[in-house]
C-alpha cells in the first residue's frame, strides 16, 4: 500500500479538528471565522501556491475574509489550532 | 411661584418614545418647541396642570446616518441625536426654558413599562451604562454580539465613558478616546483591517472594554453561497444593521387592472381600444438562509422596520417592504431554520430601463470596421 503524502496527513488532522468544532457549534458555543496571528507567514505561503505571486496584502485580506470556495481549500492545506474563550472557539490559522 | 414645568425622559430621550413636558401654572400659557433657534411647533394651554407629549414634532429633526466604504474605525455620528429646547411662558410674564437631547429610535412597550417599574429607562440601564453592552443593535442585548462575516457592519453607540479599550488577542489592545455623550459608530472591518495591517493579526474576536464591563464582538464564518444578497435596515434603536439574504430569489410581477378606453378613428368612424401604460410593482420572494435562533429575532426586528434596502440585486440598491409569509419560527425548536420573506419593491413602475453601469457611459467607443477591439 503506498504512503500518504504528508499533506493528507494535514488535510485529516483538520477534518478531525472541525468534526470537534462541529461537536462543540452544537453545544451552542460560537465559532469565529477564520483567524490567524501570523499573516506575514501565510501570506508569505499563500504566494507561494500556484498563480498568486502577485497578489498584494490587501488582496490577501479580502480573500480572508470573504467566504469562498478558494479560500476553505486554502485552509485545509495549513494548520487549524483552534482556541476556546469561554462559550467561544476561535478558530486560529498556522503553518 | 405660579409657573413650573419639567421634561421627561431627561437628558436624552428617544424620538419614538413618549417626550412628556408637565406644565403647571395659575395662568394660561403658551410653549415653543425649538431646534437651532428655528421655531418648530408653538402651542398654548389653559391654566391649571397639564401634560403635553412632544415627540411626534422631534421625529423631523433626527435622521439615520447610513454607511459605503468609510475607513475610520471611530466614526462621529450627528444627524441621529440633537439637542433641542422647549420655552413656556405664562400670561403672568414667567418663562422657564428646557433643554434636552433626541435620538432617533425607540423601544418596545413592554421594554418601557418594565423599565419604568423598576424606576429606570433605557439609557440609565443601557445605551449609557458602561458596565453593560451599550450598543445600538438589536442583534443581541446580551455582552456577546454575534455577527456574520458578511454582515460586518459599523455598530453605533453613544459613548459611554471618556475611553474605550479594544482587545484583540492577548498583549494586542488598543485605546480609543470619546467624548462622554457623543454619538459614534465602530466600524468592525475598519478596526480588523487596522490590526490587520499594524499588528499582523486576522482576529475576528474583540473584546469592547471600558472601565465598569466588557462586551465581545464576535464574528461568525459565513457559508460560500451562490446567491447573497444584504437587506440594510434601520433597526429599532434608529441605526442601520445588515442581514444577509442567501436563498434562490423569485422574481414576481403584479399588475393594475388594464385602464382601456375607446379612441375615435374617423377614417372607420368607430372607436378603437386603447390603453395606458400598466403599473407594475415587482417583488422578490426569498429564502433567509439557515439562521439561529437569535438571528430569526433579529430579522423580526428588520421586518418591523420602516426602511430596509435590498443591497446586491441590481447596480443599485432597491428600497424595499419586507413581510414574512410565515412567522411560526417556534423558538422553542432551538436549531436553525430558515424563513420565507417577501420583498416588495417600494417602487410601482410603468417605464422600464435595464441597469445603466457608469463603465458603459464614460468611456465611448468607436464601433467600425476600421477600429478593433485592441484600439478600444
Amino acid at each position: 500500500m503506498p504512503a500518504l503524502k504528508p499533506v493528507y496527513f494535514d488535510v485529516l488532522y483538520n477534518l478531525y479538528i472541525k468534526y470537534h468544532i462541529c461537536v462543540m457549534k452544537e453545544q451552542n458555543n460560537i465559532l469565529t471565522a477564520p483567524e490567524t496571528m501570523d499573516i506575514n507567514a501565510l501570506f508569505e505561503f499563500y504566494r507561494t501556491l500556484p498563480n498568486n505571486e502577485s497578489f498584494t496584502l490587501d488582496e490577501f485580506y479580502s480573500f480572508l475574509t470573504t467566504p469562498s470556495v478558494a479560500r476553505d481549500s486554502f485552509f485545509l492545506t495549513v494548520q487549524l489550532s483552534p482556541i476556546i474563550s469561554g462559550d467561544v472557539v476561535r478558530q486560529q490559522y498556522t503553518l | 411661584m405660579s409657573l413650573n414645568a419639567t421634561i421627561s425622559p431627561r437628558p436624552i430621550a428617544f424620538s419614538g418614545n413618549p417626550i412628556k413636558i408637565s406644565i403647571e401654572s395659575s395662568h394660561p400659557v403658551t410653549y415653543t418647541v425649538k431646534h437651532n433657534n428655528i421655531a418648530l411647533f408653538e402651542g398654548s394651554i389653559e391654566a391649571g396642570t397639564e401634560e403635553v407629549f412632544i415627540d411626534e414634532i422631534l421625529t423631523g429633526i433626527v435622521s439615520p446616518t447610513r454607511f459605503t466604504e468609510e475607513r475610520e474605525i471611530l466614526i462621529p455620528i450627528e444627524s441621529n441625536k440633537t439637542n433641542f429646547s422647549v420655552a413656556v411662558s405664562n400670561e403672568n410674564n414667567e418663562v422657564i426654558t428646557l433643554t434636552n437631547t433626541v435620538l432617533l429610535g425607540g423601544i418596545s412597550k413592554r421594554a418601557m413599562r418594565n423599565l419604568n417599574d423598576q424606576g429606570s429607562n433605557i439609557f440609565t440601564f443601557k445605551l449609557l451604562n458602561p458596565a453593560g453592552n451599550f450598543f445600538m443593535t438589536t442583534r443581541s442585548e446580551r455582552r456577546i454580539i454575534t455577527l456574520r462575516e458578511t454582515e460586518v457592519y459599523p455598530l453605533l453607540f453613544i459613548a459611554p465613558a471618556a475611553s474605550i479599550t479594544v482587545k484583540a488577542a492577548e498583549g494586542i489592545i488598543r485605546t480609543f478616546n470619546l467624548v462622554e455623550n457623543e454619538c459614534y459608530a465602530l466600524n468592525i472591518d475598519a478596526l480588523r483591517y487596522s490590526f490587520f495591517t499594524q499588528e499582523s493579526i486576522l482576529s475576528n474576536y474583540f473584546e469592547i472594554s471600558t472601565d465598569e464591563g466588557t462586551i465581545l464582538i464576535v464574528i461568525e464564518p459565513a457559508a460560500v453561497e451562490k446567491n447573497r444578497y444584504y437587506l440594510d435596515f434601520l433597526n429599532s434603536y434608529g441605526a442601520y444593521e445588515r442581514v444577509e439574504i442567501t436563498g434562490i430569489p423569485e422574481l414576481g410581477q403584479e399588475q393594475e387592472e388594464d385602464r382601456t378606453f375607446g379612441k375615435y378613428d374617423p377614417v372607420v368612424n368607430d372607436y378603437v381600444e386603447h390603453r395606458e401604460r400598466v403599473s407594475t410593482q415587482n417583488s422578490l420572494r426569498v429564502q433567509t438562509g439557515f439562521k439561529s435562533e437569535n438571528e430569526l429575532i433579529f430579522i423580526l426586528d428588520m421586518l418591523s422596520s420602516d426602511d430596509i434596502r435590498l443591497i446586491g440585486y441590481e447596480d443599485r440598491e432597491i428600497k424595499v417592504n419586507v413581510t414574512a409569509e410565515s412567522l411560526a419560527v417556534a423558538k422553542r425548536l432551538g436549531k436553525p431554520q430558515s424563513i420565507s420573506l417577501l420583498l416588495n419593491f417600494a417602487d410601482k413602475e410603468t417605464h422600464f430601463t435595464h441597469a445603466l453601469f457608469g463603465d458603459d457611459f464614460d468611456n465611448p467607443r468607436i464601433h467600425t470596421e476600421q477600429f478593433s477591439k485592441e484600439f478600444n
